[in-house]
């Protein structure tokens, strides 16, 4: 009682000592000013706030919990060492002291004084919070919030640092040693560890998973509440540890060896739920490798094809009940000794029986297997398996490194978690990935690749479910005579089927035969309102949606239903290396995030906006009917059929973004290729046949000076790409790896058979085999007897080839020319493969206008060139071409993509910039190989950034900042994104721009005082009169500014005669070379310098020309 | 209240011995601790008010046992520490209020409050109840201070270097502050190397030297040592430097081209000198040149 007395007190006293303080007083006024910043700009209405900021009730809490609980952590340092520290043998605190209070009352009551303070800062964050909170009409409100995010969050982190502080600083009696100490393991659990070993050392709650949903609330609360008991305990124990080595008071024996003890038992206790939290990451690995290795064991068996599936399914609470009859075929050659089905480990299987004859199984996790005696001959055979329990998600995705798996995928500033799967009495969601109904295919191992399907099935599903839930599943719907069951059929054989529970409202709209529905929860119907003058005109919309797709396509949608079930927030689906799309899309079916997530497009409030200011813009007046039908395709064409894309990217950025695409159910779930020996052949078709819009402006090349692509075309000259899937390479490079391989191939078989025709054959096979498989030798024996083309060396030489094309593109030209009394465009150029392999070209443009062969104008994208109806060329090695094209309109820039190629840039752009008329030519269209290269009948030197003429200087020294930081570079960087803007040295980057052979580059830096110069030193051999000039980028190097021609480049031009200084103006410039002076040269030292003394933000050097009089 | 210090001894962790054995008996009233810089007050002091242990030897308060009953004593004590500064952001009557509630007194907070304005008032210090106590002069912590000490109704007031540093009218109210407290029933210790402290509010003293007792007794004890050797003499220059090197001056009076000089001597000093009335400061030096042997010369 007198202790808790003293506490009280000196809680009382000390934490209005330290609310006095200016320190706290600052840092809580910087913080809470912070936090309401922050929360105007994010929550407030009256921002351009965008709507999956507010739109989950958990969201405003965690955010401003999140924004407090960093600064916090190390306020905490500061005072809690301050609080502790021991200024003098005799200070202050000894007149209290030799009160009545032990070591015990001193460091609690010190401790809760912090506490306190910090309990108000926490109020008041959470008042700001529910300040935005209720005057932002469209967010929901959620009180709840407001009490666990601080509790879990803030609670845990203070204690933690707390105890921490006050133990660091009573044992080694030193605060400024304290603090560094402190501040330095804060920095590195913040930089360093916060995502590694299942966020285990994130004692700021920085990226441990805490967003939560409204439709199912936190996920994996139990992982969530072990973590943060961790640091409860463990700052509570340092606490007791402080009182027993605090030397301050002398206390009885007895008191500190009580609260020595407690400490330790505390230590002890936190280290048992460390070890737990270790041991369930660590069993979580070691789980699924085992589950890998069994898959690796039983992926060669011969088994049994599932052909019809019909499932009794009771949803229970945490658990399913399942009765699965399945009429299996044998088409082995041989009747079978063993026949294995896959099914979550949580579902324990109760019993089997095959045509009705209970039989006995053996199960090793996923793995059930029946043996009978005589073993199963070939035909067919009905099995009926009872199955119930709950599912396991650690089988999702195996082939999902772990590190991947592990890691949670950051939404604005919250950490969410991922779920690959619900079943809980408020929500069920369930997918092939999970297991949770028998199969008969095998899953990922290290030894063999995923077969992506197995068969095509008839799935029929009864359903049971409380009342109140509602089922949806593929197939058409009904309810049983007694209403109690709902029945799902398919009209056809699907390769899985999914399973959603929960309380949906459903909308249905039926068109053209196909049920287009929206299951939503009740409570998140946030869109309606948006799209209320639609009804009428919905089908006509969706009509001219559908018809559109399927024509650019050029599939039919195959199935009679479509879907659209919206999932928890936390529902997460990986891209995959053999899989063509991400489990956000199953046949007849898309789960859309929870009020459609970070969903630009369906962010309908600012999308309206959008569309009110575009319209302003250009003086248009829409009507709200139109408006609202330009929202609804805008959605549709971005999200859905990806006909559309936001201009910028970043590839390579984030390869497991939601991938919404309808495509899946043009291929995938309606036919494939089954390929052991080439796996990766279906995918390959998959997004060969995938025609998206174009992919916008990669801006790759702007951060690493090199594209992604080109990245990735480094890695597959040195690693074929078989050995880069067994690697630990990272996963985007793998994937865009495959794409860029897929591409190739399919390019080089397309210009090899000719025209459209491998693609026609494409469509003409998928629309004869609907619904079923076919295996890979049919496949190559259908293309073989159609085209006389043997597919299986073109895709092995793909696959395994290392050595890449290398294309020097020159003599570009453009003009125009008068063609039948029509004005019309001459495009020109050359392309030598000087590289060592044979390759493929894919020639386009960007222009307004159309050409006649082909239908190939497209919007620039300098990186990844999407379209299909590019003009394909095949080079061989050493081999030159002339490539002529005749357009109706001037292209504004010409596009070669080079594929998969040794090139930089990959795909070469250029302009051609202004054109003349050239009389009396006869048009040239088409391709024609040029036996003998032109000799040039002028003497000309060009010294190239690359070349060894060119060099470099800078007086400048890197910051020391600057230097440590490149010396942490794991290996030197030959190139550099233009946005770095180096201010202390020239740097080499890369661009269509620029001038070079197979490797376009130029050095740039930011522009000084001319200080830092450039020097191309050409070696002549012959002396005399040289004209001189530069390549440039031309226009483009305004940076956007208006060139009201002062900006200027300062060259020197140390010739035979002296020294000259040139100020070319830039607005002059034209991309490629421009002309500097006309010089005498000697042959000796002689020079062109360009000094860094420019008004633009950069200046870039990149080759000098000198040609002979 | 009665005291009892045996054989009592502190040698810190690098071998300084602090207190060397000392036998003390301290009862009721004011008790001065006299003695040099170093000479082991304050190391005795915190063994008393319990805020560090003594290597050896023991301390009774009243036949208990000072480390064995610390939780029973700690309430009897007020502490006035030497170096003594104030919480930063605290207001003088807060400053009393934390030591009221932290001390053993079980009222309630209104009468708390009452006992601090009481003590406020007590010590000259209710006009600035509000400002904040770090911004009081050097009296006025120092009268804050024993406030504090006094505020828990201790029985045992131990007070260190009270006076050191302030200006005399400052001194002069401290004393009586303490002789006001010294009519109570209750026990202060006052340490200090300022002898005048001692003279006017001590009835019992002890002299401390390199940690052990040179004297134990009243004052008048130790002032009747020093009686027959306290000269004055009148003298010049020439004269004065020749005494000042030969006995301990204990004053000088410059007047007129003169200095009227105070002198410990065995013997008359010099033709003119005069025996006077010795002091507790003509004892202090008599002591430490004479009997300790420390040459002030």
């Amino acid at each position: 009682m007198r202790s808790l007395r003293n506490i009280w007190a000196i809680m009382k006293f000390e934490s209005k000592v330290i609310w006095r303080s200016w320190f706290f007083r600052i840092y809580a006024l910087l913080q809470l000013g912070m936090i309401s910043i922050f929360s105007l700009v994010a929550f407030s209405p009256v921002g351009e706030t965008e709507w999956y900021l507010y739109s989950n009730s958990w969201g405003i809490p965690y955010a401003n919990m999140m924004m407090l609980n960093l600064g916090q952590a190390a306020a905490v340092i500061f005072l809690a060492t301050g609080l502790m520290k021991v200024n003098k043998k005799l200070d202050t605190n000894e007149v209290f002291y030799v009160r009545p209070i032990s070591n015990f009352d001193l460091v609690m009551g010190k401790a809760l004084a912090l506490i306190k303070l910090f309990f108000w800062l926490n109020v008041a964050v959470a008042v700001i919070g529910i300040i935005y909170n209720l005057t932002n009409p469209l967010a929901p409100f959620n009180l709840i919030g407001y009490i666990y995010y601080p509790l879990l969050m803030s609670v845990p982190s203070v204690l933690f640092i707390m105890g921490l502080s006050f133990l660091l600083v009573t044992v080694l009696r030193n605060q400024p040693i304290s603090i560094i100490l402190l501040l330095g393991y804060s920095g590195t659990v913040l930089i360093y560890f916060f995502e590694k070993y299942n966020n285990i050392f994130d004692y700021m709650n920085f990226r441990l998973p805490m967003h939560a949903s409204d439709i199912t609330g936190f996920s994996g609360l139990d992982e969530i509440l072990l973590q943060r008991s961790f640091y409860v305990i463990a700052g509570l124990s340092f606490l007791l540890a402080t009182a027993y080595f605090s030397n301050r008071l002398p206390s009885k024996r007895i008191g500190k060896y009580v609260v020595g003890v407690a400490s330790v038992f505390g230590l002890v206790a936190a280290t048992f739920v460390m070890i737990e939290l270790w041991d369930n990451h660590l069993g979580r690995y070691e789980y699924r490798e085992k589950l890998m290795a069994i898959n690796g064991e039983w992926s060669g068996k011969p088994n049994v094809d599932i052909q019809k599936h019909h499932m009794e399914l009771t949803h229970m609470g945490n658990e399913i009940s399942v009765k699965s009859t399945l009429q299996v075929f044998n088409d082995e050659e041989a009747s079978l000794d063993t026949i294995y089905f896959t099914l979550n480990p949580g579902l324990i299987a109760d019993g089997i029986e095959i045509d009705g004859i209970a039989i006995d199984h053996q199960r090793e996790e996923h793995l059930v297997s029946v043996i009978r005696p005589g073993g199963f001959p070939q035909g067919g055979l009905t099995f009926e398996i009872q199955y119930h329990g709950s599912v396991d998600e650690a089988v999702a995705f195996l082939d999902v490194r772990q590190e991947r798996f592990e890691e949670h995928d950051p939404s604005f500033i919250w950490s969410v978690a991922e779920r690959y799967a619900y079943l809980q009495p408020e929500f069920v969601l369930l997918t092939k990935d999970l297991m949770w109904y028998p199969d008969t295919r095998i899953g990922y191992s290290r030894t063999s690749s995923v077969t992506n399907i197995a068969s095509f099935v008839d799935f029929s599903m009864d359903i049971r479910v409380a009342d109140g839930y509602t089922p949806v599943t593929q197939g058409s719907y009904s309810v049983s005579d007694d209403s109690l069951t709902h029945q799902f059929r398919n009209e056809v054989a699907l390769p899985q089927v999914s399973l959603a529970i929960g309380k949906f409202d459903t909308k249905t709209i039926t068109v053209e035969g196909i049920d287009f529905s929206i299951h939503h929860h009740p409570d998140n119907d946030y869109f309606s309102e948006y799209f209320e003058l639609l009804p009428d005109t919905l089908p006509l919309l969706i009509t001219d949606l559908k018809n559109g797709y399927e024509h650019e396509q050029q599939l039919k949608y195959p199935f009679r239903h479509l879907k659209f079930v919206e999932v928890p927030t936390h529902f997460y689906a990986y891209n995959r290396i053999y899989e063509t799309n991400q489990a956000y899309v199953q046949p007849e079916m898309v789960f859309w995030p929870e009020k459609g997530g970070d969903i630009r497009e369906m962010d309908f409030k600012r999308q309206f906006k959008r569309m009110d200011e575009q319209a302003k813009e250009q003086n248009q007046v829409l009507g709200d009917k139109e408006k609202q039908a330009n929202v609804f395709t805008d959605m549709v064409k971005k999200v859905f059929t990806k006909q559309e894309s936001n201009r910028w990217f970043f590839d390579g950025r984030n390869t497991d973004e939601a991938n919404y695409s309808l495509f899946p159910n043009l291929y995938t779930y309606n036919v494939g290729i089954v390929s052991e020996e080439w796996p990766l052949l279906n995918k390959g078709i998959h997004d060969y046949l995938n025609r998206t819009g174009n992919g916008g402006y990669d801006y790759s090349r702007n951060l690493e000076g090199i594209s992604f692509t080109e990245q990735c075309n480094e890695l597959m000259s040195k690693s074929n790409l078989m050995d880069i899937l067994t690697t630990e390479e990272e996963f985007r490079r793998i994937q865009k790896s495959v794409q860029l391989k897929s591409e190739y191939l399919f390019s080089y078989i397309d210009r090899m058979v000719g025209g459209q025709a491998f693609k026609t054959f494409l469509y003409d096979w998928i629309d004869g085999r609907q619904h079923e498989l076919t295996t890979y030798r049919d496949f190559r024996r259908a293309v073989f007897e159609k085209f006389s083309v043997d597919i299986d060396p073109i895709i092995r030489a793909t696959y395994f080839e290392t050595s890449q094309p290398a294309y020097v593109i020159t003599n570009n030209q453009t003009y125009e020319i008068i063609n039948n009394d029509r004005k019309q465009y001459q495009v020109l150029f050359d392309v030598k493969n000087a590289g060592d392999s044979p390759g493929v070209i894919k020639i386009s443009f960007d222009a307004e206008g159309e050409y006649e062969g082909w239908g190939f104008f497209r919007k620039r994208n300098e990186d990844v060139e999407t379209t299909d109806d590019a003009y394909l060329s095949l080079l061989d090695i050493g081999q030159s071409k002339r490539y002529g094209f005749v357009l109706n309109s001037k292209p504004e820039d010409v596009l070669i993509n080079t594929l998969v190629s040794s090139n930089i840039p990959s795909v070469v752009y250029y302009s051609p910039g202004k054109v003349v008329l050239r009389e009396n030519v006869t048009p040239f269209q088409g391709e024609r190989v040029i036996e003998v290269e032109k000799q040039e009948d002028v003497y000309e030197v060009i010294v190239d950034n690359e070349d060894p003429g060119f060099s470099t200087f800078s007086p400048i020294k890197d910051t020391y900042l600057k230097a440590y930081l490149d010396s942490r570079q794991e290996e030197e960087k030959k190139f550099y994104g233009r946005w770095r803007r180096s201010s202390s040295k020239w740097l080499a980057t890369t661009g269509s721009y620029f001038y070079g052979n197979s490797i376009r580059s130029a050095h740039f830096t930011r522009s000084g005082n001319g200080e830092k110069t450039t020097t191309w030193t050409p070696n002549l051999e012959e002396p005399g009169f040289y004209d001189i000039y530069v390549y440039m980028v031309g226009k483009n190097q305004n940076e956007g500014r208006r060139n009201d021609g002062k900006y200027t480049y300062q060259y020197i031009v140390n010739h035979g005669d002296g020294q000259d200084n040139i100020t070319f103006n830039l607005s002059n410039a034209e991309n490629g070379w421009n002309y500097l002076g006309s010089y005498y040269f000697s042959g000796g030292d002689e020079s062109v310098v360009l000094t860094d003394r420019c008004d633009l933000r950069t200046v870039y050097a990149d080759a000098v020309k000198w040609v002979k009089q | 209240m009665h005291i009892e210090i045996k054989n009592l001894s502190k040698i810190y962790p690098n071998g300084f011995a602090a207190i060397r054995g000392i036998n003390l008996e301290i009862g009721n009233g004011m008790f001065g601790l006299l003695g040099p810089n170093g000479a082991g007050k304050s190391s005795l002091m915190r063994i008393l008010v319990t805020l560090q242990k003594a290597t050896e030897g023991s301390v009774h308060i009243d036949g208990l046992e000072i480390n064995a009953n610390r939780d029973k004593i700690r309430p009897w004590i007020g502490y006035l520490p030497q170096d003594f500064t104030f919480f930063n952001k605290l207001k003088t009557w807060e400053f009393l209020d934390y030591s009221a509630t932290l001390s053993s007194l079980d009222i309630k907070r209104k009468d708390r409050l009452k006992k601090v304005d009481q003590l406020l008032e007590q010590v000259g210090l209710l006009d600035v109840r509000e400002r904040l106590a770090n911004k009081l002069s050097g009296g006025m912590k120092r009268r804050l201070g024993i406030a504090q000490a006094l505020i828990g109704n201790p029985r045992l007031l131990v007070i260190d270097e009270p006076t050191t540093g302030l200006d005399p009218e400052e001194r002069i109210r401290f004393r009586n502050i303490l002789s006001d407290l010294s009519q109570q029933d209750i026990t202060i210790i006052l340490s200090t190397h300022i002898v005048g402290d001692i003279s006017s509010t001590c009835h019992h003293m002890a002299m401390l030297h390199q940690g052990e007792v040179a004297y134990n007794g009243a004052p008048e004890g130790m002032i009747a040592e020093v009686k027959d050797y306290v000269w004055q003499v009148t003298i010049d220059d020439n004269e004065f430097t020749t005494l000042k090197n030969r006995y301990p001056v204990v004053s000088t009076i410059p007047i007129a081209g003169h200095w009227e000089t105070q002198l410990i001597a065995m013997e008359k000093p010099h033709p003119d000198a005069i025996n006077i009335a010795p002091h507790l400061e003509h004892a202090y030096v008599f002591f430490m040149e004479n009997k300790l042997g420390i040459s002030l010369v």
